[in-house]
């Protein structure tokens, strides 16, 4: 079949598949044996299981009905609270199918609502309690507001360890006939940081050009900077060739379609690999951060940018 | 000036229309059989001056056709061109055998965003017994999306510049200019592809020139707009008090989120000390960040600290001033940037089997599968298809996607 994503064909559909979760899969678990669960608020990290974990629990708990019984939104694309309230209305007017009382309502990305939206929720999630359990899922459930937070069973969702996404990747590796190295395993990790959705992505891009997977076909198929690309920009900058780092940067953001947000961040990760010393990193750290935060309030990317540059060469400046 | 030559020269008859045959066709089998039909309208779309409004014109004048037509000058917004068009997609015209409502540039409306303009326009479609007609240079526009649905989508190709040439030559012929030949070359480089830019240079050449030669064209040059910005540039970059800095700009027509990236690529092509160069970023980039909060809030009283921070801060960031001719460069790489950014937001719209098999959400959807998509189609075409296939794209999909990053 060619319209394949593995990254949904190799989506857990058991709870009990769901790997490096184990303390919150148990409780996951008796919810669905006894047929009953609260609402839930899964927080954590992207692509460590916190959507799988809400599918499993919908295929565990109505099998082949689960689609009827499941509502799925997303609380970044389906804007407003009052499309929300629509859809749920909508959906919780009938009862659920099968011999579960009552239905599920996923709510993705919970946190980029606003404080106003999340009391409307609140209330809305109240007012369907009686045939409705809501899911909701953010990455900081400080961003979700108290009262939320006091009516659902919270579940912290871990970062994945190294050894749980080389494992999966492997058991993936093996069911797809690849050979797959130790280092390649390795650049899938630097370049995904654990996100199992952005890890398993790249590997199906890679097994597209060869069965041997090296870390250099990795580094091809993912769009992102290499290391390499990022460091030699920093010394660069570092090193007063402020006009040369400037233009090798925005080619990179080009090449690679990254947008300012993604860029600040692998730089800071790259300035720890600067010949400077311990003290420099830390004041260069402490900039990054500012811009950073700029980049958050608004401000243009690119001129952030240039100034960060700009801050390495004045930094390379020896008395 | 006399009457606008792209008036006196647009095509009267369907045969004087420079390679649009096949749009031709489709719009001509459109409007003939439009009572069978199963889309409601057309939507014409390609890039400025090759003829979309023209076309229409000039086959409405072969079936003798009149054309009821609301253009972006007119005062509109989507609620007044119900009011104005209600009444003409019902009723039947006097002389001629039938009607034509063309809405023209439907991308440039205002207030086309929200839900009631677009259900006003959508309801006229619904109402009228008469081929309704829309011309926009971007189809993919995520505001046409609903448009799209209710419509044929009929594609008029950029003209190469041959086709440019044949169209200035009969202009040229009955106006008996003089022209060399390596002029009429520059100028139809000058108008990339865009006929209706071609003759209003060569119009406003002709009013000014008996012989127009290549340094007629040349001085045409940047347009206006371009020329002030540098000025305004140069006179910032050298001043040394917060007056002067700021001055330049005010007479600039221009709003200051779109002259920051002018100053952005030009700090380092005017500063050389690095110390320089740090300090007029850091105040830069406190301006943009001002501008923003103010934008947020709608405090626009609060505008003039914005600017001055931008601008007096850039031009004082310097220790002393540089005494050297700065050719000033224009702000490239935001708008490919830009550009970059808009070609992968329109794919992730065509997304949709993707999004319903991912449970995701557009913006993970559009920093894992789509760039990786794209990525893939610009290393091996080859492979990226077979991805493209995989995430579930139809084939006509996938040749806009790689026709559209070749602009990347």
């Amino acid at each position: 079949m060619s319209y394949e994503i593995w990254t949904e064909k190799y989506r857990p559909k058991k709870l009990d598949d769901i790997k490096g979760q184990e303390d919150i899969i148990k409780h996951l678990k008796a919810f669905v044996s006894n047929k009953n669960m609260p609402h839930l608020l899964f927080s954590g990290p992207a692509g460590v299981g916190k959507t799988t974990a809400a599918l499993a629990i919908a295929n565990e708990l109505y099998g082949d009905h689960w689609e009827q019984n499941v509502l799925i939104l997303n609380a970044s694309d389906d804007r407003g609270i009052d499309i929300i309230r629509e859809k749920v209305k909508e959906f919780a007017r009938t009862k659920s199918i099968g011999d579960v009382p009552f239905k599920i309502i996923f709510l993705d990305e919970a946190d980029a609502m606003t404080r106003d939206a999340q009391q409307a929720l609140r209330r809305i999630m109240e007012e369907y309690a009686g045939n409705t359990r809501f899911i909701l899922s953010c990455n900081y459930s400080s961003k979700i507001i108290e009262p939320i937070q006091s009516r659902t069973v919270v579940f912290r969702f871990k970062e994945l360890s190294k050894e749980s996404v080389f494992d999966i990747l492997k058991s993936i590796a093996d069911k797809e006939q690849l050979n797959i190295s130790e280092d390649s395993l390795e650049a899938i990790y630097y370049i995904s940081e654990g996100d199992m959705r952005k890890s398993i992505n790249i590997l199906q891009a890679a097994a597209l050009y060869s069965k041997d997977i090296t870390p250099d076909l990795i580094y091809d198929v993912s769009s992102v900077a290499k290391p390499k690309e990022i460091q030699e920009i920093l010394n660069l900058a570092y090193n007063g060739e402020f006009n040369n780092a400037r233009g090798k940067l925005l080619d990179l953001m080009l090449k690679y379609g990254l947008a300012g947000e993604d860029i600040i961040k692998f730089i800071s990760k790259e300035v720890n690999s600067m010949k400077i010393s311990e003290k420099e990193k830390l004041e260069i750290i402490y900039y990054i951060g500012e811009v950073e935060y700029r980049l958050l309030e608004g401000s243009d990317p690119l001129v952030q940018l240039d100034s960060l540059l700009a801050y390495l060469g004045l930094k390379g400046i020896k008395e | 000036m006399d009457v606008p030559w792209i008036k006196r020269y647009s095509p009267k008859h369907i045969n004087e229309i420079i390679n649009q045959s096949e749009a031709i066709g489709k719009i001509k089998d459109f409007i003939e059989n439009y009572s069978n039909s199963n889309k409601r309208a057309l939507l014409l779309y390609g890039p400025p001056g090759v003829g979309k409004t023209s076309s229409v014109y000039a086959i409405a004048n072969d079936l003798n056709y009149e054309v009821i037509e609301l253009n972006a000058s007119d005062e509109r917004n989507a609620g007044i061109i119900y009011k104005r068009l209600s009444e003409s997609v019902k009723g039947k015209p006097f002389l001629k055998k039938g009607r034509i409502i063309l809405i023209d540039e439907i991308d440039g409306i205002s207030g086309f965003q929200d839900k009631g303009g677009i259900l006003a326009i959508l309801k006229i479609c619904k109402e009228s017994i008469w081929p309704v007609i829309f011309t926009a240079n971007d189809a993919w526009d995520q505001r046409l999306r609903s448009i799209r649905e209710i419509s044929e989508l009929v594609e008029f190709k950029k003209l190469s510049n041959t086709e440019i040439i044949r169209g200035l030559r009969r202009i040229i012929a009955s106006e008996k200019i003089n022209i060399d030949e390596n002029a009429l070359k520059l100028l139809v480089e000058r108008s990339q592809g865009d006929l209706r830019s071609a003759i209003n240079d060569l119009q406003t050449l002709s009013s000014m020139n008996k012989k127009i030669s290549s340094e007629d064209i040349e001085a045409l040059g940047y347009r206006e707009r371009e020329t002030n910005i540098f000025r305004a540039l140069g006179q910032m970059f050298k001043a040394s008090t917060i007056f002067s800095a700021t001055m330049p700009f005010v007479d600039l027509d221009m709003d200051p989120k779109d002259i920051e990236p002018w100053i952005e690529e030009n700090i380092p092509n005017e500063y050389d000390n690095i110390k320089d160069i740090y300090n007029a970023y850091d105040w830069l980039s406190i301006g943009t960040l001002f501008y923003n909060r103010i934008f947020e809030r709608q405090y626009w009283e609060l505008l003039k600290y914005a600017t001055t921070i931008m601008y007096a801060g850039v031009a004082l960031a310097k220790e002393k001033r540089y005494n050297k001719f700065t050719r000033y460069r224009m702000p490239n790489y935001i708008r490919k940037l830009s550009q970059n950014k808009e070609i992968r937001s329109k794919i992730l719209e065509l997304s949709k089997n993707l999004k319903k098999k991912v449970h995701s959400s557009n913006k993970r959807i559009r920093d894992i599968y789509i760039n990786t998509l794209i990525n893939l189609l610009e290393k091996d075409p080859e492979i990226g298809e077979e991805y493209a296939k995989k995430l579930g794209f139809e084939d006509s999909e996938i040749s806009y996607i790689k026709q559209s990053i070749k602009k990347l």
